[in-house]
């Protein structure tokens, strides 16, 4: 019997995870994320940044990256390494600066200036997870991944487009209903 | 529906032009309209939120074994022979490079630095990627904002005033590996190679062959290692930088695997020390 121990062998050609990630294969995303975990998070913690501000950083950066790749205008112009890369540097370099901001002055200020908006955040949160595990999806996957129908028929097992289509609509109405149900427009308005 | 959809649309950027100009006219004569507008903008918000946190909790949730992930089971004399083996070529190593004695510059291996100024337009598309994309990232970087000012404001000695922003040492990311292997001479086409193509490495060993004893030939995307290799441990080892490299390691040896090599090549060991090094950091994950 062969004494084999096989390292890595689940390599999966860039241009066919982009392709996968296109579709929105969340699967696609993980293997990414396995890739180059250590390339990316290295940028953080060789510049002053811990491994869990690291890990912070790269996960934004991977979402963000889903988000455009996701998106029907997007083309990827480099490597795809290379522009979750960029991406990790530029939100990392925020990161710097949000830090030295929060050293200032000002700091106190822009902490009590939006005393509400957590609060509001949390009711339309709220409302969103009354909705239900499928509508959530699917108002989920159209809004941020803009899915199309089809693609949303597809992930969720519906019979068709326009079983998505009302669904969708249905969703986001009583979505809608259980905010305004326990808030007047008023109180989310500044 | 279509005062319903007339919204969405403006509120997830389709109206343009003249369209958008007459809803946003619509919108400043009929307060109610401008606050619909300013309510599904906080929900369409909202639920980018939440599937930017979903997702990143997913990501949380994936094991991270290094850049390499083992495969098949390994018994446990395989497991013995390769401590073994990483045992010998750790001492083997150290009495190489003795790192007791002062270093002579093994460390640049380490990363490769490009200038701060060295923007590309690539990072300029970027910095807007960041700007815009996060209609959400923002958000969540918001979030993560709080947590990281909340993780702070526990912290007593986070509380110091001083905060020193260091200058972002810029890594190329992916010039680690194939930079090491230009410097052996061998490998110049390894960039070229990872942008070519790269699959799952599957591998057959043929030790029929007497005229092919120690040799190797990539046929159809599979690895077929000539000798007699089943007696003994060996590794294949992928890397995964810009540029995808395919080693073999072998009874203390590492060979470079060309995929595009459809002809039977005897395997040539791997000399160059900082290559090996590199590795064997790989292989000790």
């Amino acid at each position: 019997m062969a004494l084999r121990v096989f390292k890595s062998s689940t390599v999966v050609d860039e241009a066919e995870l982009f392709a996968r990630i296109q579709k929105g294969d969340e699967k696609a995303l993980e293997i990414i994320y396995k890739k180059y975990y250590r390339m990316m998070t290295k940028l953080v913690v060789t510049n002053s940044g811990t491994e869990e501000e690291a890990r912070d950083v790269y996960q934004d950066a991977l979402v963000v990256f889903w988000q455009k790749a996701r998106s029907s205008n997007f083309v990827l112009t480099s490597k795809m390494s290379t522009y979750i890369y960029s991406i990790c540097q530029n939100l990392w370099r925020k990161e710097l600066d949000r830090k030295k901001r929060l050293s200032n002055e000002e700091k106190d200020a822009v902490e009590v200036l939006d005393m509400d908006k957590p609060e509001r955040e949390k009711i339309i949160a709220q409302c969103l997870d009354q909705l239900g595990e499928t509508c959530r999806k699917v108002l989920m996957y159209y809004y941020f991944d803009e899915m199309s129908m089809q693609e949303i028929a597809d992930k969720l097992g519906f019979a068709n487009t326009d079983t998505a289509k009302t669904k969708k609509y249905k969703c986001k109405q009583k979505f809608d209903e259980l905010v305004k149900a326990q808030y007047s427009e008023k109180d989310f308005l500044d | 529906m279509e005062n319903f959809e007339q919204i969405e649309d403006y509120v997830l950027g389709r109206l343009q032009g003249q369209e958008k100009e007459t809803f946003e006219r619509k919108m400043e004569g009929d307060p109610s309209l401008r606050n619909e507008v300013k309510l599904q903008q906080q929900l369409v918000e909202e639920i980018k939120k939440a599937r930017f946190a979903e997702l990143k909790s997913m990501l949380n949730h994936v094991p991270i074994n290094g850049s390499m992930v083992s495969g098949s089971g390994i018994s446990g004399a395989q497991l013995a022979v390769g401590i073994a083996a990483t045992t010998v070529i750790i001492i083997s190593t150290l009495f190489y490079f003795k790192p007791w004695k002062p270093d002579t510059g093994a460390a640049q291996l380490k990363v490769e630095n490009l200038l701060p100024e060295e923007k590309t337009a690539l990072t300029d598309s970027i910095d807007s990627v960041t700007k815009d994309t996060l209609a959400i990232a923002s958000k969540p970087t918001e979030d993560n904002n709080l947590r990281r000012s909340d993780r702070k404001a526990l912290n007593p000695s986070s509380t110091v005033k001083k905060v020193v922003i260091p200058k972002i040492e810029v890594i190329n990311p992916t010039e680690e590996l194939s930079q090491a292997n230009s410097e052996s001479g061998k490998f110049t086409t390894e960039k070229k190679m990872a942008e070519i193509e790269s699959s799952r490495v599957e591998v057959e060993t043929n030790n029929l062959n007497s005229k092919y004893s120690f040799h190797y030939q990539f046929d159809s995307g599979k690895l077929i290692l000539y000798g007699s290799f089943d007696k003994g441990l060996y590794e294949i080892i992928e890397v995964n930088g810009s540029a995808h490299s395919v080693f073999l390691f072998y009874k203390d040896n590492y060979y470079l695997l060309n995929e595009r090599n459809n002809s039977i090549t005897p395997l040539t060991p791997i000399h160059d020390g900082v290559l090996i090094k590199k590795l064997n950091e790989f292989r000790k994950g």
